[in-house]
């Protein structure tokens, strides 16, 4: 087999359900990390049977910060030159990460970001529409970016990106974070349409809508800290 | 009155407390000093009590009793915020803790090191 040159970072949060089929679903050719982040069901065992190379932290922290260890555990490759971030609940479909991997090549840009609201989300309900396009305007807002869709999950970002990232935010306001810092560093970005699905089962382990006020006072509470 | 005695007792005991914990930074220093002076003005405001009605009469205050409360009031909302800080600040040491133990760990787990060796193959 030749060297790997993406990695796809999967923050796993009690996900023993599902881990296994997501990462099934990812081409062997690339390298995959998932990163349990103190998951209290059978997450850890269910990995080892995967083909995932998995990075445990040992409490529960955080999806920004389990995001940033695996970033940080594949950065030791230097073989890497593309980071593929992807959701362990199997909401994210792999043609659009090889495809959003073809525009990064492509295009030579440093992050490309998946959109829903460009391509097609199946079966979203109003009130998480109506929450969504909100965080939207206050993320483009605070930012010097300009997005349709600014809580995605599923980016794809180069090497420099990746050593300049750095996410602070241990919670979910990490994806306004990443935003962001895109806005600050100039860093050349381009959006592209992703579908997700919302069955069932990711819709039981998404955001609950009153956490959006925790990540709202999070970010910011840390804009007026700098 | 018994409740004087009872109230410097308890003073007392904070104000050996603070002084057996020793400065060693600069912060500490001036909490402490900030302590201290909080302490002894609560002294003498427990034996002079005519003291704090004058103070607050300086201040537009009617009562001794009420300057005592908005007092409070600050000094709590001030810890509050302080403790609010330090927790954040602790939340940031753990989660760098956590994240470089969990990175250590994986780099020697031996199903990462497995599959590490058959990519290589």
């Amino acid at each position: 087999m030749g060297q790997k040159t993406v990695a796809f970072i999967i923050p796993v949060f009690n996900e023993q359900a599902v881990i296994v089929k997501t990462v099934e679903k990812i081409p062997e050719k690339f390298l995959t990390v998932c990163v349990n982040d103190g998951s209290r069901d059978d997450t850890e065992i269910e990995l080892k049977r995967t083909r995932a190379l998995v990075v445990n932290h040992p409490i529960n922290i955080g999806q920004g910060a389990a995001l940033q260890t695996g970033i940080d555990y594949a950065l030791q490759f230097p073989e890497i030159g593309y980071f593929v971030t992807f959701d362990a609940d199997g909401q994210h479909s792999i043609e659009d990460a090889l495809g959003m991997l073809d525009t990064i090549k492509k295009t030579k840009v440093d992050i490309v970001v998946g959109s829903r609201f460009l391509g097609k989300a199946h079966n979203i309900s109003l009130s998480k529409k109506l929450l969504l396009k909100l965080a939207i305007k206050f993320t483009n807002y605070f930012s010097d970016v300009t997005l349709t869709d600014t809580h995605n999950g599923l980016r794809v970002f180069n090497r420099k990106f990746a050593e300049n990232i750095n996410i602070e935010m241990p919670g979910m306001a990490h994806a306004s974070e990443i935003i962001d810092k895109m806005g600050r560093g100039k860093w050349k970005y381009v959006e592209v349409p992703v579908t997700i699905k919302y069955d069932d089962y990711s819709k039981s382990k998404g955001q609950s809508m009153l956490n959006s006020i925790n990540i709202l006072v999070d970010v910011v509470l840390s804009r007026t800290r700098r | 009155m018994i409740i004087r005695i009872i109230l410097i007792i308890f003073i007392a005991i904070i104000l050996l407390w603070l002084i057996g914990q020793g400065a060693s930074t600069r912060g500490q220093a001036w909490s402490k000093l900030i302590g201290f002076t909080t302490l002894l003005v609560g002294i003498i405001a427990i034996i002079f009590p005519p003291i704090t009605t004058r103070l607050a009469h300086l201040v537009g205050v009617g009562r001794g009793a009420d300057l005592l409360l908005y007092c409070l009031t600050v000094l709590f909302m001030a810890t509050t915020i302080t403790q609010y800080m330090h927790r954040k600040d602790n939340q940031q040491k753990t989660i760098q803790l956590a994240r470089h133990l969990a990175i250590l760990e994986a780099n020697r787990n031996q199903h990462n090191l497995n599959l590490l060796e058959s990519n290589k193959r």
